[in-house]
């Protein structure tokens, strides 16, 4: 008996083995192709980047189709793509939220800024906020609330890329996935410095039609996997997950306690409204020339997101139908590789070429996916230290063109190293929670002195300064102290509990925190605001007038 | 002094700060013409009309998507037509519904308030330059 399992082992070992085998290779060879035809792309766009605004901003002329893939490329992270299907697989409608809330992100960010940053800022988010706050302290803030998210942003995707290396070659080995890391890290740093935003877009661009294409093939595949019945799949779905009917249905994840119901509003809320400061997403409406172009481009990104989603509500479920939760749960217990699983499905019996064609395809542009966010992560933070803190605070507007296009390149190698030494040591990190920590801080830091910027005209410096400094350190505070860092099974350190915040998302108490400092701090303020500044922002605003 | 430009120098330390302090007012004084004009508030009005009723009620659909979904798990999961439940065609709609309010935003702005805005952004940065001028 002990023999004949030996037997069974080593040959599953040995299938597993060549199958691995495979898809390694198929994507390596991808692999080399998209990085040399990225870089390709970055090297030339090298060209056209001597000042620092081409470095910032890609020469203002990208057309809103283009900004709108490059937009929806940099939101559809591989962590966010990965972690809603998998979720779904394991947990139904309730791991489809971060979908809905993007996109009800997108839809703030469209409707309240996009225009009108647009036309009043110039690089960063700081640009638009100081026309009438003080400079100096204004960006400085600014500048420390954007490098925070942007790192716990980037350690999140960084994170997700030593995940899907593990998975890739079937070990937990930390080795590979520190080379992994590294990797990503010198390649996002390569694409930044060389190519600038011109470089970064077109990265994007390719990531995104790459990703919607694949997708697009997949549902397909899956759809005709059951007859382009929706019912059965659904039925296989919620027969297979091991829950029954209540897998189609919601709360099987956050409906069981209060607590668990207030956690899972309160990411809700930070979603809705965090990702309208989110630093690379904001730092896109100033690659097209005119206000216009940014709404229309913002326009484009919901449609292909809103699609894009709309595939992946069906891919959840269709995960679970033909996978089933026991193998996506072996393979990684949070389900991040169930995409990946469906895909190799799709493409046939284990083994055969289509499902070795479909892995290795799937995990190339999952890799793709992290490097072009990363690199809009990394210019974004670059931009953050070289126009607001270097070019503004430091040099205090006296720093040269060459100067200034000097310190966002140094900066962007600073930011770049300093994540891959981070994401080194938090590889056990669970990837969702630093991406929703990120956006809860933005939602109740940047979020809040942008809103009250441009539509209260009594809002003053103390008020911006309250609001920013407020919302970061609560978000912080409060996560340090949740059972997401210590007190639980899978927190970060299982073994202490010093936790006495109750859920894991910051966003229901610092969100309301943020705005309430806002407005504190604005009616204690000494001094006044200027009513003529305000009428010039707005005219400025809603015209165009004097917009870069 | 103001309608004898060459009379100041750039050169002239002491007489070129009062001339910048009064094109500073003269750019006030623009700004202060066009925010209180009938144009302006047209588009102003057009815009927040449109977005502020819009933003709260979408993120009021979206809160109570977000309450209903963890306190009435059994209302999501009633069934409307074959294994599809309440739920999936609430999230599946609130994707669509927001992708049809931005391509209609879109079209609202480009028919209603872009070729006024326009206009004002001309009228402006020809008045700032009338200003500039004048200094």
């Amino acid at each position: 008996m002990p023999g004949e399992a030996a037997v069974t082992d080593s040959a599953m070992l040995t299938l597993a083995a060549s199958t691995a085998a495979g898809h390694r290779t198929l994507f390596l060879a991808l692999s080399i192709v998209v990085t040399v035809a990225t870089l390709g792309i970055t090297l030339w766009a090298r060209h056209s980047t001597h000042t620092p605004a081409e470095f910032y901003t890609g020469g203002r002329e990208f057309f809103p189709g283009q900004n709108g893939l490059a937009l929806s490329g940099d939101f559809m992270s591989a962590a966010s793509v990965l972690g809603i299907v998998g979720g779904m697989s394991l947990h139904g409608l309730d791991g489809f939220l971060y979908a809905s809330g993007f996109i009800v992100g997108w839809a703030v960010f469209l409707l309240l800024f996009a225009e009108r940053m647009r036309n009043t800022g110039r690089f960063t988010t700081a640009d638009a906020l100081v026309l009438r706050l003080k400079e100096r302290p204004v960006r400085t803030a600014s500048a420390v609330a954007n490098l925070i998210t942007v790192i716990f942003y980037l350690l999140a995707q960084m994170v997700g890329a030593g995940a899907l290396v593990g998975v890739l070659l079937g070990t937990s080995d930390s080795g590979a996935k520190n080379i992994a890391i590294f990797c990503v890290g010198a390649l996002m740093i390569a694409y930044v410095v060389l190519g600038g935003m011109k470089g970064v877009t077109w990265v994007a661009i390719v990531k995104s039609a790459m990703l919607l294409t694949v997708a697009a093939v997949a549902t397909v595949l899956l759809l005709s996997k059951f007859g382009w019945d929706l019912s059965s799949m659904l039925s296989t779905a919620a027969s297979k997950s091991g829950h029954g009917e209540a897998f189609l249905s919601t709360g099987l994840q956050y409906g069981t306690s209060n607590v668990s119901r207030v956690d899972f509003i309160s990411q809700a809320m930070a979603l809705g409204f965090g990702i309208a400061g989110l630093p690379h997403c904001l730092m896109r409406i100033y690659t097209v020339p005119t206000a216009r172009a940014a709404r229309t481009s913002v326009v484009w990104a919901l449609l292909i997101m809103g699609s894009f989603y709309l595939m992946a509500l069906l891919l959840g479920f269709g995960a679970t139908a033909l996978v089933g939760p026991a193998a996506i749960k072996a393979s990684d217990p949070a389900g991040n590789t169930a995409l990946i699983l469906l895909a190799q499905h799709l493409g046939g019996a284990p083994g055969s070429l289509g499902s070795t064609m479909m892995l290795g395809i799937f995990i190339s542009i999952a890799f793709v996916s992290i490097l072009a966010v990363v690199a809009s992560l990394t210019l974004a933070g670059a931009s953050s230290i070289a126009h607001d803190l270097y070019a503004a605070v430091i040099r205090k507007g006296r720093a040269s063109q060459l100067g200034e296009l000097w310190a966002a390149r140094c900066a962007s190698v600073g930011i770049g190293a300093v994540a891959v030494l981070l994401s080194l040591l938090a590889q056990k990190m669970n990837v969702a929670f630093l991406v929703s920590l990120a956006i809860a801080i933005s939602g109740s830091s940047l979020v809040p002195t942008m809103l009250y910027s441009l539509f209260w005209s009594r809002f003053t410096t103390r008020g911006a300064l309250w609001a920013t400094y407020g919302g970061v350190i609560a978000s912080v505070v409060l996560v340090l102290f949740s059972p997401v860092v210590s007190g639980s099974p899978t927190a970060m350190f299982p073994g202490v509990d010093f936790h006495w915040f109750p859920i894991g998302n910051p966003g229901i108490v610092t969100i309301p925190l943020g705005f309430l400092l806002g407005w504190l701090g604005t009616i204690t303020s000494s001094g006044k605001s200027d009513p003529a500044k305000y009428r010039e922002q707005e005219v400025r605003a809603l015209t165009g007038a004097g917009a870069y | 002094m103001r309608n004898n430009p060459a009379a100041a120098g750039p050169l002239d330390g002491p007489t070129a700060l009062p001339s910048a302090v009064e094109a500073a007012e003269g750019s006030a004084a623009v700004y202060q013409r066009v925010h209180s004009s009938a144009e302006f508030r047209q588009v102003r009005r057009r815009y927040q009309g449109f977005v502020f009723p819009v933003v709260i009620g979408m993120l009021g659909c979206y809160l109570l998507y977000a309450v209903v979904s963890v306190t009435a798990p059994g209302f999501m999961g009633a069934k409307l037509f074959g294994e599809v439940n309440v739920g999936f065609v609430f999230t599946a709609l609130q994707l669509v519904s927001i992708m049809i309010l931005a391509h209609w935003y879109g079209r609202h702005a480009k028919a209603k308030r872009d070729n006024a805005a326009l206009k004002l952004r001309w009228q402006v940065q020809e008045e700032l330059q009338c200003q500039e001028k004048l200094r």
